[in-house]
């Protein structure tokens, strides 16, 4: 039995390892405006993203793009409960998550 | 700059379908899909209707890759350590026309857009519609990487974190109230398991809403059942979720670990994990259905119902494509792709069983704004039936006795009686 079949929930990081992705080595497909986050108190970005893709690290959001789900959640947490600091684009043109399943 | 009569945005249910339909009309079309492969980008947290996708797709069954004919369907409500369901089954529903079939995504939405190539559209994968070419407040095509596309219209179904119609100021932002998040998995189940677990065969399955399973984060769990797999998973309101400040996946992990759904999931393997956005969908929250060279079809255009106890996205999806390719045929008499021409899209639409089904279920919208809903009355019905059914030392009492003593602390007769009467007619009435 692998780690999969137990009834202990997987780790997030084991989870994201399981899908596939074509990640875009070049360019991030979120953009943050550091200094909007400074004075964010809420953050819900740290909270909503189901891929904690955003974690606050030295002061600021570190940006793990490479995890993202594509879900545009964090667009609308930081938009209404945040400051508007993250611009979430569509990654380019076959790169991101890719599900075998869906 | 190459042109087409019709550039479809989207390869999922609805662009694939209106791809097909204006294709078959003769019409020059090209469905430009992000995905590298059609389907690879989009979630299914419901199912598939079968109803209104019949009348497009005359016996699909026969021929798409669907998973399971849901012939059971249990509506549950998950206390701490409870769980109240209705269990319905119909034969009916085993048989065609069906009702609904579970589906995953990355293996049907490549047999739509192959429908629309096979009525002679042309189909590109892997390529980003980074924005809409607009002249003069009119859309007259695609910019896409270094590419500019024309077209007489433009069909917008880029799905619901789709950024077109945001970017070109045509919709306004999603709502946070509005929107959920889905998180789900994939558990690799053999098909015996499934079928002995849920009571099925070898063509049919189940389906599973669950409300009370989200630790009070407005929102419910599904559970489908897959040929070979299943498909778990939570839905909850993104103001609610960042409320809370529990992430998404612990409250996933919750929901599986209520000893109910561990039973129905133990010993798969999960397999994937995904995400995506749903509204809640409306015709009074639709984005702006059409504009002078552009109609929008789809879940962009909010064209979904979600109110916990149904999700239904891609039937929508699929009769919306129908109609928003029939009223680019009837304003092509015309001549022109206005917005005036193209409105009889929004005239069509309403005539549809989408927007009686909307105006049926306008009261379930409120539902999903009673805390109670999703705490304190399924953990209720659990306490209510615990007395009832448990032989205690101490002197039982009827169902009123034991509804009294569990509300005790909890809600007054006036509240429980104000939300029956919501429930009752947004469900019920």
């Amino acid at each position: 039995m692998t780690a999969a079949n137990q009834n202990q929930p997987l780790s997030l990081d084991a989870r994201l390892g399981l899908d596939r992705y074509e990640i875009d080595a070049e360019q991030s497909h979120i953009a943050v405006d550091h200094d909007k986050c400074k004075t964010c108190t809420a953050r819900p970005c740290l909270v909503c993203c189901p891929a904690i893709v955003y974690r606050w690290t030295d002061e600021r959001v570190a940006v793990a793009y490479e995890n993202c789900l594509e879900c545009g959640t964090c667009q609308i947490a930081c938009d209404h409960g945040g400051r508007g600091a993250i611009t979430w684009h569509i990654p380019a043109g076959g790169f991101g998550i890719a599900f075998r399943y869906g | 700059m190459e042109r087409f009569d019709v550039i479809v945005v989207g390869a999922g249910p609805a662009g694939a379908t209106a791809g097909r339909a204006l294709a078959q009309a003769g019409l020059n079309v090209l469905v430009v899909e992000r995905a590298a492969t059609p389907g690879a980008k989009n979630v299914s947290g419901g199912l598939l209707y079968s109803r209104a996708v019949a009348g497009v797709y005359p016996e699909f069954w026969k021929h798409a890759p669907i998973e399971r004919a849901i012939a059971a369907h249990q509506i549950v409500m998950l206390g701490e350590h409870t769980s109240t369901a209705l269990d319905f089954r119909s034969a009916q529903a085993a048989t065609p026309p069906y009702n609904a079939f579970s589906v995953l995504r990355a293996k049907l939405d490549p047999w739509f857009a192959t429908q629309a190539e096979e009525a002679g559209a042309s189909l590109i994968s892997g390529v980003n519609v980074d924005s809409l070419l607009v002249e003069n407040g009119r859309v007259v095509g695609i910019q896409a990487g270094p590419d500019q596309i024309g077209a007489d219209v433009v069909v917008i179904a880029e799905g619901t974190a789709g950024l077109l119609l945001k970017q070109a100021g045509l919709r306004g932002p999603h709502s946070p109230h509005d929107v959920s998040l889905g998180v789900k998995e994939v558990i690799a189940l053999p098909p015996d398991v499934i079928e002995e677990r849920f009571q099925c065969d070898a063509e049919t399955g189940a389906a599973y809403t669950l409300v009370g399973s989200t630790g009070g984060v407005e929102g419910g769990g599904f559970i489908y059942t897959n040929k070979a797999s299943l498909s778990v998973g939570v839905v909850v309101k993104i103001d609610s979720l960042y409320g809370s400040g529990r992430h998404p996946h612990e409250i996933l992990d919750a929901f599986k670990a209520h000893p109910l759904v561990q039973r129905l999931v133990r010993g798969g393997e999960v397999v994937e994990y995904s995400a995506q956005t749903v509204h809640r969908g409306g015709f009074h929250l639709a984005t702006q259905l059409v504009g002078d060279g552009y109609v929008v079809a789809g879940s962009a255009a909010r064209l979904l119902v979600n109110n916990v106890l149904t999700l239904r996205g891609m039937d929508f999806a699929i009769t919306s494509g129908v109609e928003a390719a029939q009223a680019i045929l009837q304003a092509r008499f015309t001549g022109s792709y206005t917005a005036a021409t193209l409105g009889n899209y929004v005239e069509r639409l309403r005539a549809t069983p989408i927007y009686q089904d909307w105006r049926t279920f306008k009261d379930a919208y409120g539902l999903m704004e009673n805390p109670r809903l999703f705490g304190l009355y399924p953990d209720l019905a659990g306490e209510v039936l615990e007395r009832l059914l448990t032989a205690d030392t101490k002197p039982g009492s009827k169902a009123l006795g034991a509804l009294s003593e569990a509300l005790k602390g909890k809600a007054s007769w006036l509240t429980l009686s104000q939300d029956m009467l919501q429930i009752a007619r947004g469900m019920v009435l």
